[in-house]
């Protein structure tokens, strides 16, 4: 398949210079091999949030549901209970998933739902031009806080680590082979996969050259391992400007999952014309 | 065939590689990418690139 055929015609207005036509290339180029190797497209099922990462639903022509702020969790847990054969696949951005919508984020992990979630990092409100977010680092000035912000940020890989989720990785907008390989792998693990993207926001927050001076790929390390895990997730505090930042694969377990013990779910096939026709005739 | 730099995000074109999330084979020389090719990893246009230095 042509990742070009899973395009629409729905006019872009990312901004030139965003990460996120990283993120949508490489979601493209994903599901083209998925498809390429037989895995059936109509069984995908996006989820997001609102802000400007929700957009990229409305650039992939597969299933999608465009959620409300912070909700993509939700929502794409119930499609997973509703229908376990769907792959389900969530786009959030730091302020929806770790502001808004933190709690469910968490609980994801703790359940370890077969769910993946794609979190476009650009660490700061873009939709709303400017506002600091969870992950913004100390110091930030944006419009809600023009002297600076006095709250350190948030490690959100670390975060999903101590919560339970199975798959933790972490790529860069600007590294789109190693962005391929990690989507891909998250989303064909069983398990909740937490995938962690800095995103740059060319127009709020440009930090492609810090990143291009300080990214490296970790190698050989044991993604068995969560004291090796949490060694290298803490490695970086998402505030200093000097450590090293490591991108790639840093957790992969099969451990159990919520989808699997859901207590007494058993997904039944209905009638769905039968059922449509009886809720209709309900109103009537 | 040279290779170019995005200089917005640092992305280098390869025309060893193309562009395979936007259908470009390889072989295919920056000069010959279609007018609306942008960069795939943060969608400026081709005006933004320059040749990478030897």
């Amino acid at each position: 398949m042509n990742p070009n055929d899973l395009g629409t015609y729905t006019r872009n207005t990312w901004c030139p210079g965003c990460g996120n036509f990283s993120i949508l290339n490489t979601m493209k180029t994903v599901l083209a091999s998925l498809n390429d190797e037989g895995y059936p497209l109509d069984k995908v099922v996006l989820v997001s949030g609102i802000g400007c990462h929700a957009k990229i639903v409305d650039y992939l022509n597969v299933n999608s549901f465009y959620s409300i702020h912070g909700r993509t969790i939700p929502v794409a847990t119930a499609i997973k209970l509703a229908n376990p054969d769907l792959t389900v696949i969530c786009h959030s951005g730091d302020g929806d998933s770790l502001a808004e919508g933190l709690d469910h984020l968490i609980f994801a992990a703790k359940r370890n739902i077969d769910i993946t979630l794609i979190l476009h990092d650009n660490r700061v409100y873009g939709l709303t031009t400017g506002q600091y977010t969870p992950t913004s680092p100390l110091g930030f000035k944006g419009k809600s806080t023009p002297l600076g912000t006095e709250e350190l940020p948030m490690n959100p890989a670390e975060l999903m680590l101590v919560s339970g989720a199975s798959f933790i990785g972490r790529g860069y907008t600007h590294g789109i082979d190693l962005l391929k390989k990690l989507f891909k792998e998250a989303i064909m693990h069983k398990g909740f996969s937490f995938v962690d993207v800095l995103q740059v926001c060319v127009t709020y927050f440009n930090m492609y050259d810090t990143y291009n001076k300080r990214v490296y790929e970790v190698k050989d390390n044991d993604t068995s391992s969560f004291d090796e895990a949490m060694k290298i997730v803490r490695s970086w505090d998402y505030n200093s400007v000097e450590s090293p930042i490591p991108l790639g694969k840093f957790y992969d377990r099969d451990l159990p999952r919520f989808d699997q013990v859901f207590p007494g779910y058993q997904p039944h096939k209905v009638d769905r014309d039968a059922e449509i026709k009886k809720m209709l005739e309900s109103f009537i | 065939m040279d290779k170019y730099v995005c200089t917005v995000c640092g992305y280098v074109y390869d025309p060893d590689q193309g562009d395979p999330s936007q259908n470009i084979a390889p072989g295919t020389a920056f000069e010959n990418l279609p007018d609306d090719w942008l960069c795939p990893e943060c969608g400026v246009g081709k005006d933004m690139f320059k040749k990478q230095e030897a």
